[in-house]
């Protein structure tokens, strides 16, 4: 399923109903619900304040088999690679801790692939996770 | 589930339902009062992301100058999950 949302954090409220309807379609249970809203809420927040753009950012979501993809497409942006961020160095004590790069870290740790692709003024963002056998 | 942080009689802050993006300035202003070490209960909190982790963090290194600290009780598994990837579990008391 796609669709796509104007380009401000506040149209999350509509994402995660969209996501809503995929998940109940597809079955999942809790944690993967969580990985999901996180991840779109992640990838999602991060386009909208380090890819500059004015268009709207159009989510796509599917299995393939037991593999959930999760694809945003931003157009007419600049390159922007979250993967390029420095690692969270999640041993730090905490007044070396600093928030910047938590989300992406969190995505990647849960996810098992996340890939940023640029292509003629294109930003496609794609994490995957391999769900249980259902 | 929406979101919803009050305060009970003896301090402790309650969180409850979907902690995202949207909601961080309503949960900033009741941190931002915080100024001793102080129980945030996670019971009826079932989503947070990083944007709710950030808030948390600048709490705890705002009140670790004054010798204080949050101390956070009754996670659920999925968001203590968080907390350990986060590696959050090190930095903060849960209980």
């Amino acid at each position: 399923m796609r669709s796509s949302f104007r380009r401000d954090v506040e149209s999350l409220d509509d994402i995660f109903t969209f996501a809503a309807k995929f998940k109940i379609d597809s079955g999942l249970d809790d944690s993967e619900s969580y990985f999901l809203d996180l991840t779109l809420e992640e990838l999602f927040t991060n386009l909208v304040r380090h890819a500059p753009g004015s268009n709207e950012i159009e989510i796509e979501i599917e299995m393939d088999d037991n593999l959930m993809i999760i694809r945003l497409t931003d157009r007419d942006t600049e390159p922007f690679d979250g993967n390029s961020l420095g690692e969270v160095d999640t041993k730090a004590p905490l007044m070396e801790r600093e928030p910047g790069g938590l989300g992406i870290h969190l995505v990647k740790k849960m996810a098992d692939s996340l890939d940023y692709d640029y292509d003629d003024g294109t930003l496609v963002v794609t994490a995957t996770k391999r769900l249980e056998d259902r | 589930m929406m979101f919803d942080i009050s305060v009970s009689g003896d301090g402790t802050i309650m969180l409850r339902g979907r902690l995202d993006s949207n909601q961080v300035d309503m949960t900033r202003e009741i941190l931002e009062k915080v100024e001793s070490t102080t129980t945030v209960d996670f019971a009826q909190l079932r989503y947070i992301s990083s944007a709710g982790l950030g808030l948390l963090l600048a709490t705890q290194k705002r009140l670790n100058d004054k010798g204080h600290r949050l101390e956070i009780t009754s996670m659920t598994p999925h968001i203590r999950d968080i907390f350990t990837i986060a590696g959050f579990d090190f930095i903060f008391d849960i209980k």
